[in-house]
């Protein structure tokens, strides 16, 4: 974070009004707690999505808190566009879903969309990757290495 | 500070130098869920971490202080805290109590600190970010930097960073002991939180369920109220556009 704070600045501040019952929350410890379990990206969860294009984008979904509904309309798709890269293995998205969900995700256009092509062999320097990410269809679970390798992938797609 | 392990300006929040905050000993390498690894399993290294900034606090007797803002702490520092506002408040209490005085209730000093890092701690959108001075925890606030989106028509499903809770030492409560040590702990907050969601990308925009004592502060300094939330204890939730965010922190810095 780039944060730089000058004294005059909450000399200012502090002259239009005092701050000392300056407070917010209302959510419950328990809510709270629900609301994080909801945000793991577990490898049982991964494992149920059956193409690469689809495990990184729940990966994200779930990495962001992000239900199919908010991923759809940040990105300006349908939702069922979404559902559909998440549970169909011969789902064949549009072009322009594709960028967006690119976009919606910051993710390199170009990789992106190669990667949805299945054009894997330009898409990155690391080989083992590839690898995985051309063999990954629908297991029952995936390892810990599986599980490292998909956060790789999705970090190398980050890398604009 | 979006997304895990990503690596972002030279302050990657996934380093290992271990930083010391007065007894506690803060691990920048905290066990999150996706320690940077390549490929090969071994510790990518990382540039150096910067999670601490010099920010001023107005301390009671009219001047200004140096104290420090930390980016993210951890269980241990949250619990220490817990600790010490709850020492505070019972040394307050039976003051009070002796003196025949009325003590207001404060709902959010029994807000549990260590359980709500410990159960965010892992997940870099939750950060914990603390405010210390004179070797005491002044204030709390944890962020949520992903997934919350803007109810305000001119703004609304855009991404936003949110205050999932605010508070300040007791000793720093103006209702408790008339004059606070600190001053400044609440705009320091906001105007960090103002940060976060400007470095993520989303303009400034934050918003937050104000406690009732605070909806005048937040009403000032430019926060819209769209009205009492039920699914918050009734709260009312008020968000700060782009403009008003930049109105909030324009000359800050020197």
């Amino acid at each position: 974070m780039k944060l730089q704070i000058c004294q005059e600045w909450l000399e200012r501040k502090l002259q239009q009004s005092d701050d000392a019952e300056v407070t917010a929350g209302g959510t419950s410890l328990e809510k709270f707690k629900r609301d994080l379990q909801q945000r793991t990206v577990t490898p049982t969860t991964l494992a149920q999505v059956p193409t690469e294009l689809g495990q990184v984008v729940r990966f994200v979904r779930e990495q962001r808190g992000w239900t199919t509904s908010e991923l759809a309309s940040l990105a300006d798709v349908d939702e069922a566009d979404i559902e559909a890269i998440e549970t169909q293995k011969a789902y064949d998205p549009t072009p322009r879903t594709v960028g967006q969900l690119a976009d919606a995700c910051q993710f390199s256009r170009a990789r992106f969309i190669e990667l949805a092509k299945h054009r894997v062999e330009s898409f990155s320097a690391n080989d083992s990757i590839i690898r995985y990410a051309a063999k990954s269809k629908g297991t029952a679970s995936i390892s810990d290495d599986q599980y490292e390798l998909i956060r790789a992938l999705v970090e190398a797609l980050s890398q604009r | 500070m979006r997304g895990e392990g990503f690596e972002q300006d030279g302050c990657s929040p996934t380093g290992t130098a271990p930083v010391p905050v007065g007894e506690c000993t803060l691990e920048a390498g905290r066990e999150t869920l996706f320690r940077g690894r390549n490929s090969q399993g071994k510790e990518r290294s990382r540039g150096p971490v910067t999670l601490s900034h010099t920010v001023p606090l107005r301390a009671a007797d009219g001047h200004f202080v140096e104290a420090v803002l930390y980016e993210r702490i951890d269980t241990e520092y949250a619990q220490q805290a817990d600790t010490d506002w709850r020492a505070y408040l019972a040394v307050e209490k039976a003051r009070a109590m002796t003196e025949g005085r009325e003590i207001p209730r404060f709902e959010h000093s029994h807000w549990e600190w260590e359980a709500k890092v410990k159960a965010s701690a892992h997940l870099l959108s939750f950060p914990t970010l603390a405010i210390e001075c004179a070797g005491q925890t002044q204030g709390l606030m944890l962020l949520q930097t992903d997934g919350y989106f803007c109810r305000l028509p001119s703004d609304t499903g855009k991404p936003m960073v949110y205050v999932v809770y605010l508070a300040t030492a007791p000793w720093n409560l103006r209702a408790l002991i008339g004059h606070p040590r600190y001053a400044g702990v609440g705009f320091v907050f906001l105007h960090a939180a103002i940060q976060m969601s400007i470095d993520n990308g989303f303009k400034g925009r934050i918003g937050l369920h104000s406690l009732p004592q605070a909806e005048a502060f937040y009403e000032k300094h430019g926060f819209l109220c769209l009205g009492a939330d039920p699914e918050k204890e009734g709260l009312k939730y008020y968000e700060l556009t782009p403009q008003a965010a930049h109105e909030f922190i324009i000359g800050s810095t020197s």
